[in-house]
């Protein structure tokens, strides 16, 4: 199959994934109320469509996509299948933002919370960036990430511990778990702009994840100013990964899942995979949420803990794989 | 004629040590020079300083004439294809793919076309849509050899490019090797086999401890006495109808 028509199967998929998203749900509606929201949607089953449903959706799509955009730039970018969003502590300083903002009761201000996340992501990719500017290396990169990762990780026990309020800890909780529940159409544009700036960013850094296939020594000499392109990749990540977090909370696996389901398909280059892997993130958030809403249980599970309960696994099988094959 | 590759006195330090030290000669197009040396004499950090892939502790390098630090990277890579000692391929992508990283500033179509004339140049063009992973480390190593040849560099430079090779391999590619400089490509690769070196190489460096300890045609290079003071070895060489061969055991 050609990543043409990888890519139009994919947004097909994609599609019916994000219809079936607006359609089912735990409120079942009638089909004289499904004609009623289609012809009225200011209707109270048009509401339920349009306005909780719908957004919900489509923001589950641009969360997934930007986690997909982010697993395929790093595991291209650090040559590692295993490397993931997560792995380089971004998501953690954005969710250390979001944490703060709680405590501090930002959550008062509309939108508060989200700009938290996002100046967390910020000063994470920030200082990414400062350090691979420094140390180019992609294990030097890998170690830092997990130190920023630790160290945010324990900043945020640290707020947990010190919090005034139970009712504060509860939420962070919540965020940490991650939800696209009860987002709206401004939630679709706040993560939207991101999305396509890391897109644009993508195409250019694009060439540089293809000559890193031969390590790091030969592509600096196939012709591409390699410090430059990497950073640009580092910095596409950081984007899409803070604006994921930003939106939807920390919601693991996705961004490692995505480019191995697509990677054979596009002969696993790491240029080829970038939007079949964002493409597959949306897929696959989609219908995790779809699976999370429609699975009867007392209280919905929450996204983040389903992708983790599907993912860690997975994650467990590649690096099985992986491990195989570095014997052989 | 300007020399493909020059260096002038040139010494790069690695971790605040000098590695190498005052190094100088010339590289003409359509020659074939040999770097050999023990290991951790320097021979790869001489390659890598000489193309400006890191920073130089004092001296000159020249590529055709240029500063390599003050090229941009397309045109370093329009001057010089370069194999790094470092072979792991990260993805299992085509052998086509590959051998068109060569050529990964040229025009798409371009590339594909320098890349299948290249895979065919070293019998390849069967593997083409295989990945590497699935192929021989001999096939892997023509496939990388190939990735040279599409980038139709008139400079190249092999650190170690027989390493782990079967003997019909290396011969294979040090005879791919000599073809490109009769055909007036300036080739430079390190070896370790002295009598490989002495059959294909117009000119020996000898690195000892980063100091050069000869720039000259093999059998004015490869002395009993170089061969003593730098490789420990008690050796000569002995004429044949086949060729020189020789003899040696160790010193001490």
């Amino acid at each position: 199959m050609n990543r043409f028509a990888l890519e139009l199967l994919l947004i097909a998929i994609l599609i019916v994934a994000i219809a079936a998203g607006v359609t089912l749900g735990e409120a079942p509606l009638s089909v004289a109320q499904y004609a009623q929201a289609f012809a009225h949607p200011s209707s109270a089953p048009g509401e339920v469509l349009w306005s909780i449903r719908a957004p919900r959706a489509v923001v589950a799509a641009l969360v997934g996509a930007c986690l997909g955009l982010s697993g395929g730039l790093l595991q291209g970018l650090l040559r590692n299948p295993l490397a993931d969003p997560g792995v380089l502590g971004v998501s953690a300083c954005a969710a250390l933002g979001a944490a703060v903002a709680i405590v501090a009761g930002f959550a008062l201000i509309p939108g508060g919370v989200i700009a938290a996340a996002l100046v967390g992501a910020v000063v994470g990719g920030g200082l990414l960036v400062a350090f691979s500017a420094r140390f180019p290396e992609p294990e030097a990169l890998i170690l830092f990430g997990v130190a920023l990762s630790s160290f945010a990780g324990a900043l945020m026990a640290l707020v947990f511990n010190l919090s005034p309020s139970p009712i504060a800890t509860a939420e962070i909780l919540s965020w940490l778990m991650g939800s696209v529940e009860n987002r709206s159409w401004t939630d679709v544009a706040a993560v939207a702009g991101p999305l396509a700036l890391a897109c644009v960013l993508s195409v250019l850094a694009a060439r540089a994840l293809r000559a890193l296939t031969l390590g790091e020594e030969t592509a600096a000499t196939l012709g591409l100013d390699m410090p430059r392109l990497k950073l640009i990749a580092v910095i596409a990540a950081s984007i899409a990964t803070g604006a994921s977090v930003a939106v939807a909370g920390v919601i693991g696996f996705v961004g490692l899942a995505a480019p191995h389901l697509v990677r054979a398909a596009v002969r696993e280059d790491p240029a080829r995979l970038l939007f079949p892997s964002a493409l597959a993130g949306a897929v696959l958030l989609v219908l995790a949420d779809l699976a999370a809403r429609i699975i009867p249980t007392e209280q919905e599970l929450r996204l983040g803990v389903f992708t983790a309960l599907v993912g860690a696994p997975l994650f467990a099988l590649i690096a099985w794989r992986a491990a195989r094959s570095w014997r052989t | 004629m300007t020399p493909a590759l020059e260096l002038q006195g040139l010494s790069v330090s690695l971790g605040g040590r000098e590695v190498v030290s005052n190094v100088s000669g010339a590289v003409q197009p359509g020659s074939f020079v040999a770097v050999c040396g023990l290991n951790g004499s320097g021979k790869t950090t001489l390659l890598r300083g000489a193309l400006g892939l890191l920073p130089k502790a004092s001296g000159e390098a020249r590529l055709f004439g240029r500063d390599p630090h003050a090229l941009k990277p397309a045109e370093r890579a329009s001057l010089v294809g370069y194999l790094a000692q470092e072979r792991r391929i990260a993805w299992g992508v085509s052998a086509q793919a590959v051998v068109e990283l060569g050529a990964l500033t040229a025009p798409p179509d371009e590339a594909r076309e320098r890349a299948s004339k290249a895979l065919a140049h070293v019998g390849l063009t069967d593997l083409a849509d295989r990945s590497v992973f699935s192929l021989s480390g001999g096939e892997r190593a023509r496939v990388l050899l190939a990735r040279l040849l599409a980038s139709r560099a008139p400079l190249l430079v092999l650190d170690e490019p027989i390493a782990g090779l079967d003997p019909d391999a290396q011969l294979m590619t040090l005879e791919l090797l000599k073809a490109q400089a009769s055909a007036g490509v300036a080739v430079v690769a390190t070896l370790h086999d002295l009598l490989l070196c002495e059959r294909f190489a117009d000119f020996v460096v000898v690195l000892d401890r980063g100091r050069p300890a000869a720039w000259a045609p093999p059998c004015d290079a490869l002395t009993p006495a170089l061969l003593a003071e730098c490789f420990n070895l008690d050796a000569e060489w002995v004429g044949s109808s086949r060729g020189q061969f020789l003899s040696a055991k160790r010193l001490r």
